[in-house]
């Protein structure tokens, strides 16, 4: 069974199931963490050394059993919002979510005999930024400058250093909150100290994403045309592939997301973040059908190794 | 330098660690988390892959993280009072703490302990799966938000009886469970609940180090969980060598240096784990016992980069 995790609907990563569906015989599961949470039933329990369970979305749904799975292909961030939890008090919420999360760790990460893509908690957590372009940094790819701090003074240090051309950003990857930085917020710096931020050397080039699933890399460049992102597709240096190849290897991801500005006057590629959570909506608006039929064939191969 | 960090003012193992340290002369510096970053200004920065930069503490001292020989750090989440609204403390508090636990993951020395090594205390199901692969007993454990799975294995383990508490690593106490309680069991559907065999015996509490020294406690308590009894009776115990050396590799493979292990020794002479807790709570067990816990973690902080050198605890990742 290939089993997709998810957090919400898709309707053409539900078109991709049936699709495998019909064309492999291959049994198919649909675990949306959403409906889990508000109507689902679940046990795991310790037999033998082993933990087993299964997952029950709605009364009338099938039951997914953990032994039955073969592939877990995580389609969004798997997380639980505490929001979801259908408790009025705000520490109740925050004690159910914890106890959710628990109970799914124990649920899949006790797998062994299934293939996550990706792992639920994959070697590198890349929660921060700081911690991405160090792991890019590891693997001789370029990345932008950036300080993270609370420090006013080293952000005014750094606002010079970059001839003020400065983005500040949350801590936390997966929060859009990226912004140019202008004379009025300098002002701001002296609440800086509550909580640090990042500032990042802003540089000019196209925007190029990556995405690799397996070892297959697809590499689009996005122009906004009216404000309106138009993607078309672009070859990677041969260097720069294998780089992102043996990177996704390290960190045990097949599926990656990454962002990069191309300088063509010294053909340069800067790295500005790597997703190893990437949304499959953004990643197929980004670039259609040439990533669902990769998919489809990556995760009948997977299943058939 | 050696920096400890502590769980606010009052926190207890870190400051035992720092009488410890300036016992002997030690250089270190302690820190309340809440003050961290407020009063604190941290500057941290990638560089050839690895994370570069400094601290400067309370306006006074800039230390280079790289002169850092060894860190504890009892952090819980950082609460700091500003005043502002819920939802922006929120957002200021995982802000604060990933800043710090990123530099923390990555530190060019031991910290005891890091925090993505913690994670396994995140899910007592997942790390009883983890602990039995080292030859520990565990106990049978079901974690379900379906009521009739629970009545079915409270109906199954009727002999020795079963107890309940939180899946997850969030404090909850340890209580039987009985008849009466089936009537809440629809209120599971919300938030799943983890029930578990009871085990007779005996309570030992193993602190143990990855350096090779490990305190034993044993608890006598006819309580399901000894931590409110008030008539439990406690002492310093010797347990068997294989025991000790089963301690120290199950801390060293979760990537721990500090580990506080929760053991029950059973009339049959078993041992079963039902916990390996991350930051240990140890300064309890030695006024209890008198063992010199705190003293152990300063001494294997003083030689932390020869310790992260030698490569004994791989990190998480």
């Amino acid at each position: 069974m290939i089993l997709f995790y998810v957090i919400r609907e898709s309707e053409t990563l539900r078109s991709i199931c049936k699709q495998i569906e019909s064309e492999t015989q291959i049994n198919i599961a649909w675990l949306n963490q959403y409906e889990l949470v508000n109507s689902g039933l679940f046990y795991s329990e310790n037999i033998n050394n082993k933990i087993h369970g299964t997952i029950q979305l709605s009364e009338d749904s099938k039951f997914i059993s953990t032994k039955d799975i073969k592939i877990c292909f995580v389609a969004q961030f798997p997380y639980i919002a505490g929001e979801w939890i259908p408790y009025e008090n705000y520490y109740d919420k925050i004690y159910a979510q914890q106890e959710w999360n628990a109970s799914m760790v124990a649920t899949f990460l006790t797998q062994e005999h299934i293939k996550y893509i990706n792992p639920l908690v994959a070697k590198f957590d890349l929660n921060t930024e700081l911690e991405q372009l160090m792991l890019l940094q590891q693997f001789n790819i370029k990345t932008v400058d950036i300080v993270l701090t609370n420090n006013s003074d080293k952000a005014l240090e750094h606002y010079n250093k970059w001839n003020r051309a400065v983005l500040f950003k949350s801590v936390r990857s997966g929060y859009d909150t990226s912004a140019v930085m202008e004379i009025p917020d300098l002002a701001r710096l002296e609440k800086l100290h509550i909580s640090p931020v990042i500032f990042q050397k802003q540089i000019m080039g196209k925007e190029i994403t990556v995405c690799l699933l397996g070892n297959n890399i697809l590499a689009n460049e996005i122009e906004y045309i009216n404000n309106n992102p138009v993607s078309k597709p672009v070859s990677l240096p041969e260097e720069l592939n294998k780089n992102i190849i043996k990177l996704s290897k390290h960190i045990n991801a097949p599926w990656i997301l990454m962002n990069f500005l191309f300088q063509e006057d010294n053909n340069d590629y800067f790295a500005y973040s790597i997703n190893i959570y990437p949304d499959f909506d953004v990643v197929y608006s980004i670039y259609g059908e040439p990533f669902t039929t990769l998919l489809k064939g990556y995760l009948v191969e997977e299943y058939n190794k | 330098m050696i920096l400890l960090i502590g769980e606010g003012e009052n926190e207890s193992m870190s400051k035992r660690i720092l009488a410890e340290l300036q016992k002997q002369h030690i250089d270190v510096i302690w820190i309340d988390q809440n003050s961290l970053p407020v009063e604190n200004r941290i500057y941290f920065y990638p560089e050839k892959g690895k994370v570069k930069g400094s601290i400067c503490f309370h306006g006074e001292i800039t230390i280079d993280i790289e002169d850092f020989s060894g860190i504890y750090s009892r952090m819980s989440f950082l609460n700091v009072d500003l005043n502002l609204n819920q939802h922006q403390e929120d957002f200021l508090q995982v802000e604060r703490s990933i800043a710090l636990d990123a530099w923390l993951e990555h530190a060019n020395t031991i910290v005891v302990n890091p925090i993505k090594s913690q994670r396994s205390n995140g899910s007592k199901l997942y790390q009883s799966w983890v602990v039995q692969k080292y030859g520990f007993k565990i106990p049978q454990c079901l974690v379900t938000n379906n009521p009739n799975k629970a009545v079915d294995f409270y109906d199954r383990n009727k002999t020795n009886g079963v107890i309940y508490k939180s899946a997850s690593g969030e404090r909850s106490i340890v209580k039987k469970l009985n008849d009466e309680d089936l009537e809440r069991f629809n209120n599971l559907a919300g938030c799943p609940t983890l029930f578990q065999s009871f085990v007779p015996g005996v309570d030992i509490r193993i602190h143990t180090l990855v350096t090779g020294e490990v305190f034993a406690t044993e608890i006598v308590s006819h309580d399901s969980d000894y931590r409110y009894d008030s008539d439990r009776s406690t002492r310093p115990i010797e347990i068997p060598d294989k025991l000790k050396e089963t301690c120290i590799n199950l801390t060293r493979d979760l990537g721990l240096y500090l580990s506080g292990i929760d053991t029950r020794k059973t009339p049959d002479g078993d041992y079963y784990c039902f916990e390996v807790n991350p930051s240990p709570a140890f300064s309890w067990y030695e006024d209890q016992t008198g063992q010199p816990i705190a003293n152990a973690v300063a001494n294997m902080l003083i030689n932390g980069k020869d310790i992260y050198k030698s490569g004994i605890v791989k990190r998480k990742y």
